[in-house]
């Protein structure tokens, strides 16, 4: 069973200016997103932090914040999901 | 809070990348014309500022000072915005069967860069005219990659050109 809770350092610019680089973010593991939440999800091997648009079925549209560095969205399944970031310190 | 952070320091958290590289598929030259229209929209804006004598008051030079402060942020910001726009495009969504077909492609990105830096570093309404041309011909070609024709509309910016979209 996946850990509750995780740690990461944001790397990047896609989602200012809610989360900038060298910000540190706490993730939840356990409960699933809502619409609008930040989230951190595995893509490819990477760890990327994103803004969930939109919830269909078991699909989540997720896209950053900062519409002039990420301007395309993209559809990830809920497995892909590690958690929803709960606090920034 | 700080005891996360002491905890970060033994145990260094993972990184987590806020770049967008899920592949999504979603692409568009849209965004890369609105820039290079915005570029020589305040390329004619600076131009086009004059000062009511050759020695104007301290009061009128504070206040054209401003403005060519504003209009050149837009513009430098725009001009990257171009840049980004059509690296991540080139980058990205063109694969090796769109380069055969369009092997001029590398090329035109080429030019674009180096034509964006040029609108950048100048005033000049003959460069920033040819960095909307050279990125509207990009425009062509990406959505020939899709098979799709296009079409040139009517802007409806001040600066009266058009926008190629899809038909």
């Amino acid at each position: 069973m996946r850990f509750p809770f995780s740690r990461f350092v944001v790397s990047e610019r896609s989602m200012e200016p809610v989360f900038f680089e060298g910000d540190h973010v706490l993730t939840f593991n356990w409960s699933m997103p809502k619409t609008g939440e930040a989230v951190v999800v595995r893509v490819d091997g990477r760890n990327l932090i994103k803004r969930v648009l939109k919830i269909i079925g078991s699909k989540f549209i997720v896209e950053g914040d900062n519409r002039r560095v990420s301007s395309r969205v993209g559809s990830i399944n809920a497995r892909q999901i590690i958690g929803k970031v709960i606090l920034k310190y | 809070m700080n005891v996360l952070r002491l905890i970060d320091r033994v145990f260094p958290p993972q990184t987590v990348f806020a770049h967008c590289d899920v592949p999504c598929g979603i692409y568009d030259p849209h965004l890369a014309q609105v820039a290079a229209h915005t570029v020589l929209r305040m390329t004619n804006m600076i131009d086009e500022l004059q000062a009511s004598s050759a020695e104007p008051p301290f009061e009128e030079r504070k206040r054209i000072i401003s403005q060519i402060s504003r209009l050149t942020k837009v513009k430098e910001e725009h001009a990257e915005l171009v840049k980004h726009e059509i690296r991540v495009i080139w980058g990205d969504y063109l694969k090796d069967e769109h380069i055969k077909k369009h092997k001029a492609i590398h090329q035109l990105v080429f030019k674009i860069m180096k034509q964006a830096s040029v609108a950048r570093q100048n005033v000049d309404i003959k460069a920033a005219n040819e960095l909307l041309e050279m990125v509207q011909m990009f425009a062509g070609i990406f959505w020939e990659t899709k098979g799709r024709k296009v079409q040139k509309v009517k802007s409806g910016y001040p600066t009266e050109g058009v926008i190629v979209l899809p038909k």
